[in-house]
C-alpha cells in the first residue's frame, strides 16, 4: 500500500486529501515538524511527501534539499502560495513534483495519484539498447 | 584513470562514440554507452531515453543504474538527480565545454574528468556546453 506523510503546523488543511486518498486506498501520516518528519522517513516506509513550505524548524526548500539528501528517490509536493514563476525559482532542480495550494483539495489529491501513475508506467517501460551505427 | 566500467554520455540523435552530447540529460534522446576494460573502450551501444516529465527525474537515475552505468558526464545537473545518481552508485563527472562526446569519453578514461561538486548543481537538471 502507497503511504504518504504530510507534514505541515496544522493537521486540519489536510482533510480533502485524506479523504481521496482514503478512497484510493492510500494510507497517510502527519506530523508538524520537519525534524519528525526527517525521523519518520529514515525507516524507509514513505513513498511520498507533501510538505507545508512554513514550518516552524525549516522552510519548504531547506526540507526537499535534507529529504532528497537522504533518499533521492522520495518524490515531494509542497504546498506553497508562491507563483508559479517564484515557485519555479525557490525550487528548481530539487525536482519537485507540484505544488499546491496551502489548503489543497481534493482534486489536487486526485492529478497526484493519477500523475505517480504516469511516472511510474514511464519508469516499467522496457529498454531498448542498440550497436553504435555510427562507428 | 577508469580501468573497467560502463560510462553514459547523454547524447543528440542516434547517439553514438561519433556523435554529439546533449546539454540537459533528462531531455536527451539516447544515452551513448560505453564499456571500458582495462582503460581501454571495449564495446560502445546506446539506450533509448525514457520520457521526461516534470518531477521526474529519477526516470533516467533507474534507467541507467539498471543499465549497470557506472560513470556519468554532464554538462549541468540539478541537485536531487545528483543525489539519486550517487545513492545507486552512479559517478557523475562534469564537461560544459565540448560537445564532442569522444574526446569526453577519452578524458573521462585517462582521469582527467572531475566529479561534479554539490555546489555545482543548476536548476532544472540542464546545463549548457
Amino acid at each position: 500500500m502507497t503511504q504518504i506523510l504530510l507534514i505541515s503546523p496544522e493537521k486540519d488543511i489536510f482533510k480533502a486529501v485524506e479523504n481521496c486518498f482514503s478512497e484510493n486506498q492510500i494510507a497517510t501520516a502527519w506530523t508538524d515538524t520537519a525534524a519528525k518528519a526527517l525521523l519518520m522517513l529514515s525507516d524507509g516506509k514513505f513513498d511520498l511527501i507533501i510538505l507545508h513550505e512554513h514550518l516552524q524548524d525549516m522552510n519548504g526548500r531547506q526540507l526537499v534539499e535534507a529529504i532528497i539528501t537522504q533518499n533521492a528517490m522520495l518524490n515531494c509536493v509542497v504546498l506553497s502560495e508562491l507563483s508559479k514563476e517564484d515557485f519555479h525559482e525557490a525550487y528548481e532542480g530539487l525536482g519537485v513534483l507540484m505544488q499546491f495550494s496551502l489548503t489543497p483539495t481534493h482534486d489536487n489529491a486526485r492529478a497526484l495519484i493519477d500523475y505517480m501513475a504516469r511516472i511510474k508506467i514511464i519508469s516499467n517501460r522496457p529498454h531498448r539498447i542498440t550497436g553504435d551505427t555510427n562507428q | 584513470m577508469m580501468k573497467d566500467g560502463r560510462i553514459a554520455i547523454p547524447s543528440n540523435g542516434q547517439g553514438g562514440l561519433n556523435g554529439t552530447r546533449a546539454g540537459h540529460f533528462g531531455h536527451c534522446d539516447v544515452f551513448t554507452l560505453i564499456d571500458v576494460e582495462n582503460g581501454e573502450i571495449k564495446e560502445v551501444s546506446i539506450l533509448q531515453n525514457q520520457e521526461h516529465v516534470q518531477g521526474g527525474c529519477m526516470v533516467p537515475v533507474n534507467l541507467l543504474a539498471e543499465n549497470r552505468v557506472s560513470a556519468l558526464v554532464v554538462g549541468g545537473i540539478g541537485m536531487r538527480p545528483l543525489m539519486g545518481f550517487r545513492q545507486v552508485g552512479i559517478d557523475v563527472y562534469h564537461d560544459d565545454q565540448r560537445v564532442d562526446i569522444e574526446p569526453v569519453v577519452k578524458d573521462l578514461i585517462a582521469g582527467k574528468l572531475y566529479e561534479i561538486k554539490n555546489d555545482q548543481v543548476c536548476g532544472g537538471g540542464g546545463g549548457q556546453m
